[in-house]
């Protein structure tokens, strides 16, 4: 990937990137991850109108819990839990959309679309790619992310795309191709 | 008469039947291309990801690869970066011919690669025939 990605950038960085490229990757290694997202939140919550957030490993309920009690501003939020149905049964509610599972991925992008209608979002936040990959084939998650990066492209919204350091090194410099901005923390 | 419909014939098709190689994984997509190149005159070959079209490349030869970027098992820029590598196959001319729409960073990564031409599916196919001809003239 070379000198493609800004290596050892700290979150402020992440926002900076985000007013020049809106798909921007962030590489994170799986110790630092969850400090690195909750630090992303209050960052991006100041900033951004409504933030849309993909949770793709973590459930809902968790999540918002997390956001309250590190006194993150959650009214800003629209989420979409690919994990919770799962394992449990789940209805959509004013502010969470629910995805049958992670390897739904057509599925997926018809809930940001619906998403976007209703909640006119500028932000939004995949957290995390990693997790996608162990529903779902590389090429299967690279066609949807291509995807992903073109409608972030065409309508007025940015993209965080939150993937672990750990992760094959040739599906990141895949990723790498088509992404604006890549940035290691 | 007949000589002079001949002669028209042989100018809009390659000279000496030039080679294709045709790289996909997806079948429906490769079995188009190859009609509509074999429709220019031009000859093919078609390979169903990176690691089959080096195989290729290695038992013939091809004046064109038309290489895809998201495949499994090997995407188009591993194949391109283990051409580029193989003292054999270096000079080889290929060209994308993809969905993926490069970012500024991609270009970069790809331009390091040389492909001679950059496809963007969906195709224009007057406009894939006018490059195809300049590229393999």
């Amino acid at each position: 990937m070379g000198e493609e990605v800004l290596r050892l950038a700290k979150t402020s960085d992440i926002l900076s990137s985000l007013d020049k490229n809106p798909n921007t990757v962030v590489i994170c290694n799986s110790r630092k991850h969850e400090r690195m997202v909750i630090d992303l939140h209050k960052a991006v919550a100041k900033k951004f109108r409504k933030i849309c957030m993909i949770t793709i490993h973590e459930p809902f309920p968790i999540l918002i819990k997390t956001l309250q009690e590190e006194k993150i501003d959650s009214s800003r939020y629209c989420f979409i839990d690919c994990i919770s149905a799962e394992h449990s049964v789940v209805k959509d509610s004013k502010q969470c959309m629910y995805v049958s599972s992670p390897a739904a991925l057509t599925e997926l992008a018809i809930a940001i679309e619906k998403t976007r209608k209703k909640h006119n979002m500028d932000l939004i936040i995949f957290d995390s790619i990693s997790a996608l990959l162990v529903f779902n084939a590389e090429t299967a998650v690279l066609r949807f992310l291509n995807f992903m990066v073109s409608r972030v492209r065409k309508t007025d919204t940015k993209a965080i795309y939150s993937i672990l350091q750990e992760t094959r090194k040739e599906f990141l410099a895949d990723l790498t191709l088509f992404a604006d901005a890549v940035i290691e923390i | 008469m007949a000589k002079k419909t001949k002669r028209m014939k042989d100018v809009s098709k390659p000279s000496a039947k030039q080679k294709i190689l045709i790289v996909d994984d997806e079948k429906d997509i490769r079995d188009s291309v190859k009609l509509l190149v074999e429709g220019m005159g031009y000859e093919t070959g078609t390979a169903h990801n990176g690691k089959a079209a080096l195989e290729a490349l290695k038992q013939g030869k091809y004046d064109l690869v038309l290489l895809d970027v998201l495949m499994p098992e090997m995407s188009g820029r591993e194949t391109l970066e283990e051409i580029r590598a193989d003292p054999k196959l270096k000079r080889q001319k290929v060209a994308f011919m993809t969905v993926v729409h490069l970012s500024e960073c991609g270009k970069g990564i790809m331009d390091r690669l040389r492909p001679v031409e950059y496809f963007q599916k969906p195709i224009d196919v007057a406009d894939f025939r006018r490059r195809l001809k300049r590229l393999l003239g």
